[in-house]
């Protein structure tokens, strides 16, 4: 069966029924922007990969109380950043949650350039995603957390306001100061 | 930075363009295990829910309108058999003066003699029993529980490293047998297994394993002593593969080794409802006990989540 016009809530009612092709298409779907949010947040590619597994089989175990009262990414975003949240006191309770990411300034892993580019190319691109990288763990972990949220989960600020329990004017201020500062940081990089 | 946030800037969208620019040439993917895990472990999910919305239609035709007066008269015929037939079972002893009692033999003791001679029937029965499997005691004193009576069960291949030894010690000092040792009670399937442990848990925990569900003794027999990649392992843990659980732990390493959160593989088990994965890890002598970077135990998780069956399970392996 074809899923692709399928609406993400569609697919999760679906899945919540027993149709494991409806979950596959709901996961090829989203994988890209949940990985991004989450590496770059956690700032370690290890780190990302479990919590990548406990965000999706949250979503799998959770299908059947799933109720599309908000829009299904705000539901897993929600997920996502709550599983960030837990693995930064698990990793680090002597400090206080405002440390996530940080490490990325130093723990920028080598990336696996695409092997269809030709070498220069493959470099730059290389270079440019250790920037961005950078650039993100250089913003204060609330204002990387609200850009992400929304460039990533594709949310408007009254999203981000509800699942960061922000007010609207708080996050619209983060998300300010997020853009200027990275306009600043990857300018060498436009 | 000042108080007040910057002014609206129209290139705003444009930074949000060069975020785009580079995150779209940001070659990092996740892995093919993970996404692999994933998708199985929704598979496997999806199979349970359509079995069980199979069951629920099934169940509810079944019970449509237009089935119930079939559904009553076949109910309406089994109870009007039942009554039928059931007095010709349930008929009352023939009296001595009746004409079967003439035919029947002679020497055929009466009713009321025949109580004492079936009990002496079933009591050797009993008697033979009692000697050569000595239930073990409830409670056991402390220096029985630090003794380690299934010493005597165990092989030369059981060797331990002192870190295992140490484990044990503690295992024992809190009253729980420490898991090599329910692997050598597992792996010898001998009698005398549930009398050797000592202290009341080790003695419930190997009697559930001799006598306990037969999928979890074929699962504990068929499979080598500990250990292999840990990362595979934890990740096949969680997704509830027993073929490559079992794979998994026929290497050399720890079976309770903890990922960047400090969950092992059994807590992952155990988060992810993988009961089975539960059972053949413990089987294998994972920690019950081992509690993750938070301070939660397995047994908490499973609580918290109530899945009865974990619950249980660690329970009987002495689980805090």
């Amino acid at each position: 069966m074809n899923d692709a016009g399928l609406s993400d809530e569609t697919l999760m009612a679906r899945y919540a029924r027993g149709d494991a092709g409806a979950f596959t298409a709901l996961y090829r779907r989203h994988e890209l922007r949940i990985w991004r949010y989450l590496e770059r947040n956690a700032g370690s590619r290890a780190t990302a990969e479990e919590l990548m597994q406990e965000v999706w089989f949250a979503v799998a175990r959770d299908a059947e109380r799933y109720r599309p009262t908000a829009r299904f990414t705000t539901w897993l975003f929600t997920i996502a950043r709550n599983r960030v949240i837990d693995a930064a006191r698990a990793s680090r309770p002597h400090l206080s949650l405002d440390v996530v990411g940080h490490e990325a300034e130093t723990v920028v892993e080598p990336l696996t350039a695409d092997a269809d580019a030709g070498p220069a190319a493959a470099a730059e691109a290389r270079d440019q995603a250790v920037a961005l990288r950078q650039a993100l763990a250089r913003l204060p972990p609330e204002q990387r957390d609200a850009f992400l949220l929304q460039l990533e989960g594709d949310l408007s600020v009254e999203e981000v306001a509800s699942v960061t329990r922000a007010s609207f004017e708080t996050v619209k201020s983060r998300l300010r100061y997020a853009r200027t500062r990275l306009r600043e940081l990857l300018s060498e990089y436009a | 930075m000042s108080s007040l946030p910057p002014p609206f800037d129209p290139s705003d969208d444009d930074a949000d363009e060069r975020y785009r620019r580079a995150s779209e040439r940001d070659p990092s993917r996740p892995s093919e295990a993970t996404r692999r895990a994933v998708l199985a472990h929704a598979e496997r999910l999806a199979a349970g829910r359509a079995r069980r919305d199979a069951r629920r239609r099934w169940l509810m035709a079944l019970l449509a309108p237009r089935w119930r007066p079939a559904i009553a008269g076949t109910l309406a015929a089994a109870i009007l058999a039942a009554v039928l037939i059931a007095p010709q079972f349930l008929a009352p002893a023939v009296p001595p003066g009746s004409q079967r009692s003439s035919t029947a033999a002679p020497a055929a003791p009466a009713p009321v003699e025949s109580v004492p001679a079936a009990s002496t029937a079933v009591l050797p029965e009993r008697s033979r029993v009692a000697p050569s499997a000595p239930r073990a005691p409830r409670r056991e004193s402390a220096a029985a529980q630090t003794a380690s009576p299934v010493v005597a069960g165990r092989t030369a291949s059981d060797a331990v490293t002192s870190a295992q030894l140490e484990q044990r010690a503690g295992a024992y000092a809190a009253g729980a047998p420490p898991p090599e040792e329910r692997l050598a009670v597992t792996a010898n399937q001998s009698a005398a297994a549930p009398t050797a442990m000592a202290g009341s848990r080790g003695a419930a925990a190997a009697s559930d394993l001799a006598g306990g569900p037969a999928p979890l003794q074929r699962a504990a027999a068929a499979l080598p002593a500990v250990a292999g990649d840990p990362d595979a392992l934890r990740q096949a843990a969680a997704a509830g593969d027993l073929a490559a659980l079992k794979a998994r732990l026929g290497g050399a390493g720890d079976i309770d080794a903890r990922d960047a959160l400090g969950r092992t593989a059994l807590m992952l088990a155990t988060l992810n409802g993988q009961a089975d994965a539960v059972a053949v890890l413990l089987a294998h002598g994972a920690d019950p006990s081992a509690a993750d970077a938070q301070g939660t135990t397995p047994l908490k998780a499973a609580v918290a989540a109530d899945e009865r069956r974990i619950i249980a399970m660690l329970r009987r392996y002495g689980a805090r």
